[in-house]
């Protein structure tokens, strides 16, 4: 190949690298193969779909659909719904008030459950010690992050603060002992399970991995109330959901401008980084779009204490005042911030930050009003 | 071993129906789950798929072995946040543990 040649066809290679499309939010994964295509699409259809008490809705549930809450800015995306949950935490041990019915606290009942109990949503827990909010949040990349390694997220942990740095994150664990990472304790390990949870946890739909329906307050479900036969869904369906939500890629960071870079820039310096690591890389996968990809994750993954003006309940390993850190992902479309909605804007977000954060926290107050609002920028960025 | 204990978490989950099973076979069930109430002749364990948590009420028997931390223990060393590993098998009046294995003792 002559130089001009050569040159030729890197000039090429870098003009497609650079005007790759930007993938919008709802998009799949860069390199689906067709049926992975076709699955994501089947998986919509399903998510995006609406059950009735006479196809296994309730009879508990807070939503009809799994797309009735993740919704906007596309199916997949955040929702306004914010739902109730409530643990018990004594002796520092933590009671998820399964015999109870359990830390979700359905907010709504079929007609004939209402019928027959004259209740509207499940009763809250009298055991509870702590009641949380929760808001819906994107499930953007969520196939990303259940492919990354334990060993990744162990290799940031630092419970006992070794380094001094005054960040000591944690993993925490699920019931039978598995590293957690899903949900705003980092309590579900995997995702097809929290998937497969969600289906009973907040549709009252059962299905192959969960093949009973919660209890009422811990009272079994009066006779006749719920007819449809068990699972009320089956595997294909099961799977098919979770394709799609593996398959959502993360949203392309929208290009930085002058101001945009700066901000970057104070991420890292104040020290947002030391949670919000920016990238993680994912192992091994059967499925190549997930294989060895790095991407931007901005979470560790790893529980953190936020502080006593955050606390709420307790979950797994998790104390009242530890969140996992939450992945920074489609955040210039979010309305609410924080795992319960309170903060409004992105910087009141910032400053809720307590306990580890503080110090960043105080980092970014001290900041001249023109980097607060370069560094608020490139958030809106993500 | 994350997605044994998974494959092992669900299977336990996916068996767990035993309406139909009679009194002349005792099928073999394991769960691995956190302890929820430990009394005499019986513990219960917190299992679940994601946030569906379930409870499962689990018969002890004099004997059933209980062991973990490299010694056998009592029913009564097993404590509310334990994760333990219970092989049980399904009979006509309930499950019924043959061995019981303390995996992580609680915070």
């Amino acid at each position: 190949m002559t130089p001009a040649r050569a040159c030729a066809a890197a000039a090429l290679v870098l003009l497609a690298a650079g005007c790759e499309r930007a993938i919008k939010p709802g998009d799949p994964l860069r390199d689906l193969n067709r049926v992975e295509r076709d699955r994501f699409a089947q998986g919509k259809v399903l998510f995006d779909s609406n059950f009735t008490p006479a196809t296994g809705l309730g009879p508990l549930f807070n939503s009809t659909g799994c797309g009735e809450c993740h919704e906007a800015p596309v199916k997949g995306g955040r929702g306004d719904e914010v739902e109730v949950h409530a643990t018990a935490f004594r002796n520092a041990v933590c009671d998820p008030l399964v015999a109870e019915g359990g830390f979700v606290i359905q907010q709504h009942t079929t007609p004939a459950l209402k019928q027959a109990l004259g209740i509207d949503s499940e009763p809250f827990p009298p055991s509870a010690t702590a009641r949380a909010r929760r808001t819906t949040p994107v499930v953007f990349g969520r196939g990303l992050l259940d492919a990354v390694p334990e060993s990744v997220i162990l290799a940031y942990a630092d419970p006992d603060d070794k380094n001094h740095d005054g960040i000591s994150g944690r993993p925490n664990r699920f019931t039978d002992g598995r590293i957690g990472r899903f949900g705003r304790k980092g309590f579900v390990p995997a995702l097809d399970e929290f998937n497969a949870g969600a289906f009973s946890a907040e549709m009252g739909v059962t299905n192959p991995a969960v093949r009973t329906e919660e209890t009422i307050g811990g009272k079994p479900i009066p006779a006749g109330v719920d007819p449809t036969a068990d699972p009320e869904i089956d595997q294909g369906q099961l799977d098919l959901t979770n394709a799609f939500v593996r398959f959502l890629a993360v949203p392309t960071p929208l290009k930085l401008d002058r101001d945009g870079r700066r901000g970057r820039e104070l991420f890292s310096q104040i020290g947002c980084v030391a949670c919000h690591i920016p990238t993680l890389r994912t192992g091994d996968s059967p499925i190549a779009a997930l294989r060895n990809k790095e991407f931007p994750a901005y979470t560790d993954l790893l529980l953190h204490d936020m502080g006593p003006d955050l606390a709420d309940i307790c979950l797994g390993l998790a104390t009242p005042s530890e969140f996992r850190t939450e992945p920074l992902i489609d955040l210039r479309d979010a309305k609410a911030f924080l795992h319960d909605g309170r903060d409004t804007t992105l910087e009141q977000a910032v400053l809720s930050h307590g306990g580890e954060a503080s110090g960043a926290r105080d980092r970014f107050k001290a900041l001249p009003p023109a980097d607060r609002a370069a560094l608020i920028a490139f958030l809106k960025s993500l | 071993m994350r997605h044994l204990a998974g494959v092992v978490a669900l299977t336990a989950v996916l068996l767990a129906p035993a309406a139909a099973l009679s009194a002349q076979r005792e099928l073999p069930y394991t769960y691995q789950g956190t302890v929820h109430a430990v009394k005499a002749g019986s513990v219960d364990i917190i299992t679940g798929v994601g946030e569906a948590l379930r409870l499962v009420h689990i018969r002890t028997q004099p004997a059933t072995a209980v062991f973990g931390e490299g010694a056998s223990l009592a029913l009564g060393d097993l404590h509310a946040g334990d994760v333990v590993r219970a092989d049980c098998r399904m009979t006509a009046t309930g499950l019924v543990a043959d061995r019981i294995e303390l995996k992580r003792r609680a915070p």
